[in-house]
């Protein structure tokens, strides 16, 4: 049954993060990650040798997770089946991915027969997510035998921590009952069949040396060699194994070659035209993702310069404002993509909706008059107090008047956010004069909430904070979002005291517009700015 | 003298389709490579992204010596930015535009760009014409923040002169202002002390 040898790559790899997933996972060193359940964080930035070695162990749950979704994504792994969960942002299931670019390399069987029966595998901890998990590989006749589970290692499945099928009654209409964002779609149909890469590499190889050149393409694009290259990318930027972190695209869903975005090449974004699960494509935006962050903003606000979280903090943005209903920030989710340099030798960053529309600093100041323009830019700017966004400025939010007339409001680059030591809700301000505030571009807290915004912020618990949180950030990181969440809902209910909880169709009103201005909205900056900045 | 290094600064400009910044011949000499895609004339503690430290810098540290700072810094998918930062004896000239972005418009992009290096070349040259003729009292700054993505406004500021309590012309129509002022503080029609009132 088995087509891996004993001492193949992949094998090792398994067998060496299995007998590593005991002690690493459960005791970490860093407190402020105790709620990993993947890679450890280095007990001290300041300790290179603690940092070499905190990244060089195993690490868990999380390096056997990533060689798992690594095999997955090959089509050589398989789950027990269980119940699959709806997909709230209809992204693609990555349990459903369909397999690499590796079409015709035999798709190893997880436990070799040489080996002792090993526990089928059973999700625990705080990554755990019942998906299912096919096995187009594997013919009846061809499937391993699974040792029976001894009854006393036998475990209930667990549930994914922010279990969809448990709305708090209190919030807004669902959002994963709400449509998916323009160019996702709503549900990953069936797996589609493994195919080659969207675009081969062409290399010309000199005469002579063919021989060379195939022995190193099977390498390059061997099953062993994939996974210890995710592996390698996870471990680079300490990303913890989530549901949520686990690739959603590989290079099998492009249809076009990445192209690099925008002006400048020191820059690294890449436009991608990538297929859905159900085959219909979307234009994203892929970041690939670097393991240092100079901002100032992030050290002011406590961000680790050598271990940021960017991808945990720009997809924990994007849960809270789910969990809010609070539609202003584009789907994100985390791919392993050829940007150029060849299959062997992917990029692991972020791949997100395009925005649409134009920035908010080339906008007409009318359009920020708009009573939809408002209520929308208004929840931006919420979000940013409850996140502890620090860099919102007029170029990484787009205003876009959809095809259904509609104002869409889309906050790009959450990176600066989730500081743990942004406490206060208004700590995003900039302040000129004040040094502990330079960089940030926020404003004070807004004048005037409506009472949709105002209901969804006082329904949500710090418990729902942590639960939200607890798998993407540290301890004092929550804790600080905890304390903001405090601090606006106290500003809601001074804006209660005062009459300046709206109802939503009282945005366009002229009492309501003249209270937005420069120093407590980016509506009111941001019409300060069209009306001067064109006339420098 | 570092021709090699200069040269490196403008091949990056260069790249970019972009004209070099106008930094002073002495300053252009002292630049050295700080970071991936930018350059100083000294070691600074932050990268050139972070707009407001520089700004406030000159304010609380009058006495810093000259330096210059060009080249590209951001974060994310469209928080990128060309910069160029000069700090001379009469001047603290800060620029911040847009440039790097995933979504950033490369045409017009360029365009404000070349505009406001070409204002910020004609400004020295005011502003030497001014101190060469003693306009310009020893230890008074023009200073000028030309951010798109935090504050824009300009003032005057003398030595040991509290920053906080010095409000900022608006931006609005400021190029303008800016050189006007000049030409009128050259012709003697017009003082840096009267300019603040």
């Amino acid at each position: 049954m088995s087509t891996i040898g004993r001492g193949s790559g992949l094998d090792r790899l398994l067998r060496k993060l299995d007998t590593a997933v005991g002690g690493a996972a459960r005791t970490p060193r860093n407190p402020e990650r105790a709620n990993s359940g993947g890679l450890q964080t280095p007990t001290s930035p300041d300790s290179p040798l603690k940092r070499r070695n905190a990244i060089s162990r195993p690490g868990g749950m999380a390096g056997r997770n990533v060689a798992l979704a690594a095999l997955r994504m090959l089509g050589g792994a398989k789950r027990p089946q269980e119940p699959s969960l709806p997909n709230p942002w209809g992204l693609p299931d990555p349990a459903g991915m369909p397999a690499h670019a590796v079409g015709g390399l035999p798709s190893p069987p997880l436990t070799p027969p040489h080996t002792p029966p090993r526990m089928p595998w059973t999700p625990t901890g705080p990554t755990a997510m019942p998906m299912p998990m096919p096995m187009p590989w594997a013919q009846p006749a061809q499937r391993p035998a699974v040792p029976p589970k001894p009854p006393e290692l036998q475990q209930p499945p667990l549930q994914m921590p922010q279990a969809p099928t448990l709305p708090n009654p209190l919030d807004r209409p669902a959002h994963w009952k709400q449509p998916a964002p323009q160019g996702f779609a709503q549900r990953p149909a069936a797996v589609p069949a493994r195919q080659a890469d969207a675009y081969p590499i062409q290399v010309k190889v000199p005469q002579g040396q063919q021989k060379l050149f195939r022995k190193e393409q099977r390498e390059a694009t061997s099953v062993p060699k994939l996974a210890r290259n995710i592996d390698r990318l996870y471990k680079q930027l300490n990303l913890k194994v989530t549901a949520d972190t686990l690739p959603a695209f590989t290079n099998a869903q492009v249809l076009e070659k990445p192209k690099q975005l925008g002006a400048g090449a020191f820059n690294t974004v890449f436009s991608v035209k990538l297929k859905n699960p159900d085959g219909t494509p979307f234009d994203g935006v892929f970041k690939p993702l670097g393991a240092v962050e100079k901002g100032w903003v992030a050290a002011a606000t406590g961000i680790p310069k050598d271990d940021p979280q960017i991808a945990m903090r720009n997809i924990a943005t994007v849960s809270y404002a789910k969990k809010l209903g609070l539609d202003v920030v584009p789907s994100t989710r985390m791919a392993v993509l050829d940007t150029g340099r060849g299959v062997v030798d992917p990029d692991l960053g972020l791949i997100m909706e395009k925005a649409r529309g134009r920035p908010a600093s080339q906008v007409e100041a009318s359009l920020l008059r708009r009573p939809d323009v408002c209520a929308e830019v208004t929840k931006l700017q919420l979000l940013d107090h409850l996140t502890g966004q620090g860099d919102r400025h007029a170029n990484n939010y787009f205003i876009n008047i959809e095809p259904d007339g509609r104002a869409k409001v889309m906050g790009i680059d959450n990176d600066q956010c989730f500081g743990k030591n942004l406490k206060d809700p208004a700590g995003i301000q900039q302040m000129d004069h004040d040094r502990l505030r330079y960089g940030f571009r926020g404003t004070g807290l807004p004048p005037v909430v409506d009472t949709e915004m105002a209901r969804a912020i006082n329904a949500m618990t710090s418990r729902d904070i942590r639960a939200m949180l607890g798998n993407k950030l540290s301890e004092p990181e929550i804790q600080a979002a905890i304390e903001r969440h405090e601090g606006v809902k106290n500003h809601i209910a001074q804006l209660r005291a005062t009459g300046h909880i709206i109802d939503p169709s009282q945005w366009g009103q002229g009492d309501v517009q003249r209270l937005l201005n420069g120093q407590n909205s980016y509506l009111g900056r941001e019409r300060d700015r069209a009306m001067a900045k064109n006339h420098w | 003298m570092n021709a090699s290094v200069t040269e490196s600064a403008q091949a990056l400009f260069d790249g970019e389709q972009l004209p070099f910044p106008p930094v002073p011949a002495p300053l252009a000499a002292l630049l050295q490579p700080q970071g991936p895609g930018w350059f100083a004339t000294r070691p600074v503690a932050s990268s050139p992204y972070d707009f407001d430290r520089f700004v406030g810098e000159v304010e609380t540290e009058p006495a810093l010596p000259g330096y210059a700072v060009v080249g590209f810094d951001g974060h994310g998918s469209n928080s990128w930015a060309v910069h160029f930062y000069l700090v001379d004896t009469a001047l603290a000239l800060f620029v911040q535009l847009p440039w790097g972005g995933a979504y950033v418009d490369a045409g017009p992009a360029r365009a404000d760009i070349v505009d406001v290096f070409d204002w910020a070349a004609a400004l020295q040259a005011r502003l030497r014409t001014a101190e060469a003729t003693g306009r310009i009292p020893p230890g008074t700054r023009l200073q000028v923040a030309a951010s798109r993505f935090s504050h824009a406004g300009w003032r005057w500021l003398d030595a040991g002169q509290d920053a906080t309590a010095t409000p900022w012309n608006p931006a609005a129509g400021m190029k303008a202002a800016m050189l006007l002022e000049l030409d009128e503080l050259i012709a003697g029609r017009r003082t840096t002390a009267a300019a603040r009132c």
